[in-house]
């Protein structure tokens, strides 16, 4: 079952890094060209000496090469620099952010999921489910311009871009967590309600063991499991809304400059960012189900079960 | 239908609502391109709404063709993803076998790409027009729908009824018509449901920073990135546009909720 997940993750790597490369090396312009229209003579040593003179196969076969060695090749716009090290430092910020808002959503999500998954109150649960509604219906860059506006412009409590300081990382960290938190309390509180009415619950009850007690150790432990599934899923959608979120927060993440990186036409910058994001996804992916079928042992050796 | 009548009465009557605003707003604010130089990032009045712009444009009405857009996008991209989604699930779950299995695990491999990058790729490639954004968007909406018709079909097919079909021997266009249609419909319509919301997202998300729909044309994206950058100055350039993509976001999610309670028991 690893191993198929495995083959699946490098088919999915070979079509993302063919995609990108077909997709960059079509799009019209190339990466030289500026307003002040170079020389030919100058043009034509700058394409030699990227190899980007060569035919196109050539070029995709020493940048898999390339590749296999880890080396994603010079960035074309900025001269000085090898992608391997603008995306090195970009990967830390955006995965630092990441983490953070993963951690912080998943929290609050559980914890406000199972009191209106346990809440007998309609009221409660009612008011809880519209902040779950809203949350996942919140676009990051509403959110996050809501946020600046109101604890930065307002208020000025905490600062409203880049990531200077500790205190620079509130205002992301919290506008990045929304997801996190809105996918992880919908899921906690549907489970947490489908748990309350299952046999080995009422049972335990039946025993007259504490309300708290079965609350927490067998309703919730078990609820959490679904939780690991969608774990691929939200890191996902957190890398979506990474790409608003490092866009008003000025953060200098991967998301930014990819959209840089685009608008400048410097390809390897691009491809170069997006295999390290598909090698996150992918890793994120089999993480999940490694993590899940570890926990739920029905599912060992079922491969075919997490299709259905 | 009567259990989530509330539901569906107010996500329906809201969603009809906006429809009638992208259709008549025009009319009831002023030329959305018409520029009033002596009140610009006027707060709401009664002759502005919404507001004006920089360039003083009437925000009530240029948010009205804003939803025109940003609606065209999200329909027509549930369009595509359902008719490509629906006959890649149908056609899997009925050849099964080997083929059903390359099949799924070339859904895998969508699902692990990193969709916002290659629809940005595409998009720019295709030239951001309407059309490209939507074709780009619909390549990563149709393998939900794929895998959620297969699941039905596969489950369909053991059915006593159309067992008793092919004992009859009836021809599988036929059954495709008569027995798979009518009782997929409902699981199709939900499908459209919930792929209309996360393709109004990724636009509004795509034109925000600036990788989306190009002027003249502008979404609700497009009008509240230009809010963004005034944001200082005039929050409510920023706070309308926003206010419709987050109603109509909540609106199309209670719907999907309603209707996959109804249609598709097993996941709610």
């Amino acid at each position: 079952m690893i191993l198929r997940q495995l083959l699946t993750g490098l088919i999915t790597l070979f079509v993302v890094i063919t995609l990108t490369f077909v997709l960059m090396r079509l799009l019209p312009g190339g990466p030289f060209d500026e307003e002040r229209v170079l020389p030919p003579e100058i043009k034509a040593n700058i394409e030699a000496k990227y190899h980007l003179d060569k035919p196109l196969l050539v070029q995709y076969g020493y940048y898999l090469r390339d590749i296999a060695q880890g080396d994603l090749g010079p960035s074309y716009k900025f001269k000085t620099r090898r992608v391997n090290d603008i995306v090195g430092e970009a990967t830390l910020v955006s995965f630092w952010i990441g983490f953070l808002a993963l951690i912080l959503g998943a929290f609050f999500g559980v914890v406000l999921g199972a009191m209106a998954g346990l809440t007998q109150n309609r009221s409660e649960d009612g008011a809880l489910l519209l902040l779950g509604v809203t949350s996942v219906s919140m676009p990051s860059f509403i959110f996050g311009g809501f946020l600046v506006l109101v604890f930065s412009l307002w208020l000025k409590w905490f600062p409203a871009a880049t990531l200077a300081s500790p205190l620079h990382y509130v205002l992301p960290v919290i506008t990045l967590a929304l997801v996190p938190f809105a996918y992880s309390f919908l899921l906690i509180r549907t489970s947490v309600r489908e748990m309350r009415t299952q046999p080995f619950v009422l049972i335990k009850k039946s025993f007259g063991l504490e309300e708290r007690h079965v609350n927490v150790r067998h309703i919730l432990r078990n609820s959490l499991l679904p939780l690991m599934s969608i774990i691929g899923p939200i890191a996902a959608a957190v890398m979506t809304g990474s790409f608003a979120v490092e866009y008003i927060f000025a953060v200098p993440g991967l998301g930014r400059h990819f959209i840089t990186a685009v608008s400048n036409r410097d390809y390897t910058v691009v491809m170069g960012i997006t295999i390290v994001y598909s090698v996150a996804l992918i890793a994120f992916n089999m993480l999940t189900d490694m993590i899940y079928s570890y926990l739920d042992p029905r599912l060992r050796n079922k491969g075919e079960m997490l299709d259905a | 239908m009567r259990k989530h009548f509330k539901k569906y009465a107010s996500s329906i009557s809201f969603l009809l609502l906006i429809l009638l605003l992208a259709m008549l707003g025009p009319i009831l604010g002023s030329d959305p391109n018409a520029i009033d130089p002596d009140l610009p990032t006027a707060g709401p009045s009664l002759l502005h709404w919404f507001g004006t712009d920089d360039l003083g444009r009437d925000l009530l009405s240029r948010t009205a063709v804003g939803a025109r857009i940003s609606l065209a996008i999200g329909l027509a991209t549930a369009v595509v993803a359902v008719i490509i989604g629906t006959a890649y699930g149908t056609a899997s779950a009925l050849l099964e076998g080997k083929v059903d299995n390359v099949m799924m695990r070339v859904i895998d491999v969508i699902y692990s790409l990193p969709a916002l990058m290659i629809v940005i790729l595409f998009s720019v490639f295709l030239g951001r027009s309407v059309w490209s954004l939507v074709l780009a968007l619909a390549l990563f909406s149709w393998p939900d729908t794929a895998r959620i018709i297969r699941g039905q079909l596969l489950s369909l097919k053991r059915e006593e009824f159309i067992e008793a079909y092919h004992s009859l021997g009836g021809d599988v266009f036929r059954l495709i018509r008569l027995h798979f249609i009518p009782n997929l419909l409902g699981l199709i319509i939900l499908t459209a449901t919930i792929t209309v919301p996360r393709a109004i997202l990724t636009e509004s998300t795509l034109s925000f920073v600036g990788l989306g729909v190009e002027p003249p044309l502008s979404s609700w994206g497009t009008l509240a990135s230009e809010g963004w950058q005034l944001v200082r100055v005039a929050p409510h350039m920023m706070f309308f546009p926003a206010l419709m993509i987050v109603a109509t976001m909540v609106a199309l999610n209670l719907l999907g909720d309603a209707l996959r309670d109804q249609f598709d028991p097993k996941s709610a």
